[in-house]
């Protein structure tokens, strides 16, 4: 399921609008303790982002990669990761 | 206690692969971009792929009504749009030659190279596309790219921003949050960029606008960057809105004409 997941968001940032890696990067994030998150934002980055803009453009995807993969830790560990 | 490990042991991932995240941007920016550059190489070799096993697939007949039916679609809009780019194209040609303008020599073919589009341009977040040509065909920073129709006066698309050797990256001209000045029936403005070709922008309420007027930019050469699509005047508002758009689909784009930028 995980690998299906991230295979998916990289199929995504590839083909499909960024939305649909930006909805696998939550749902891995949701449901795991994800560190491919980070790099899958990293990767619609690297793809997309123009050069020599990058305090000009943010890294949008790489922050939203860092703040699902910490910023929902507190919830995994409360819901997911005891069970 | 095998929960906690577990936890510790995620988490130290989690780390890792944050700290891995800052380095490898540290590499790029140190490389010029070489690194970004492979991936979009990457990227573009797996679109090309996905592409052609699609077209393979459509191509064995096993969707074949299917495909005779989405084959007369496709072929029909291109068409519509071949026929869109022509109509405005010649409203521009005509704006031209009545203002016996410099510009003129839009009409006349650029010296450039055609470039296929070799990723999709609806994915990225940023308004961007890859082409497959980069520093070994010619292509510079800061080319101008245009539809696929350098004679007959082509609408700028966007330009380069960052090249490889082989392929290269093309800023859209309206991207998201992007801000261009353009010049509608003589008129200066900003064009508020949309994505997907399009952008808006006020002119003052005076001036008569009407859609399929030509919009050009002096930051390109005075060559056309769009036709107006829609115009709405309040009376209360001292400014027109005018929404701006390319009149071809840049998800039916194939090719597109690079030109060195100053030219």
């Amino acid at each position: 399921m995980r690998i299906s997941l991230i295979v998916a968001g990289v199929l995504g940032a590839i083909f499909f609008p960024p939305w649909v890696p930006l909805v696998f990067m939550g749902l891995l994030a949701l449901r795991y303790r994800a560190w491919e998150v980070i790099i899958l934002g990293m990767l619609v980055d690297f793809l997309w982002l123009p050069s020599g803009t990058l305090f000009a453009t943010l890294p949008l995807f790489t922050i939203a990669g860092l703040v699902l993969a910490w910023g929902l830790e507190p919830l995994r560990s409360e819901f997911l990761l005891r069970r | 206690m095998m929960n906690s490990y577990r936890q510790n042991e995620g988490r130290r991932r989690l780390f890792i692969a944050t700290i891995f995240v800052f380095v490898v941007f540290g590499i790029d920016a140190l490389l010029g971009g070489k690194v970004r550059g492979l991936v979009r190489a990457g990227g573009g070799s797996l679109y090309s792929a996905g592409a052609h096993t699609l077209t393979r697939i459509a191509d064995s007949g096993f969707f074949s009504s299917r495909r005779t039916l989405a084959e007369d679609n496709r072929s029909l809009r291109e068409q519509v749009a071949e026929l869109e780019v022509r109509a405005a194209a010649v409203q521009v040609l005509r704006d031209e030659n009545a203002a016996l303008r410099a510009i003129v020599r839009l009409a006349e073919a650029e010296k450039g190279i055609t470039a296929p589009i070799v990723s999709s341009v609806r994915s990225s977040p940023f308004g961007t596309f890859s082409i497959g040509a980069g520093t070994e065909d010619g292509v510079m920073e800061g080319s101008i790219v245009m539809t696929n129709d350098a004679g007959g006066g082509g609408f700028v698309v966007g330009r380069v921003s960052d090249v490889g050797k082989r392929t290269a990256l093309v800023l859209e001209l309206f991207a998201p949050d992007t801000s261009v000045p353009v010049v509608v029936r003589g008129a200066s403005a900003f064009a508020e960029g949309r994505g997907g070709g399009n952008a808006r922008a006020e002119i003052p309420r005076g001036l008569e606008v009407a859609p399929g007027d030509s919009v050009t930019s002096r930051l390109f050469g005075g060559r056309a960057v769009g036709v107006v699509g829609s115009v709405l005047s309040a009376p209360s508002s001292a400014t027109t809105e005018v929404y701006i758009g390319l009149p071809v689909n840049l998800g039916a784009l194939q090719f597109v004409y690079v030109i060195p930028p100053g030219t």
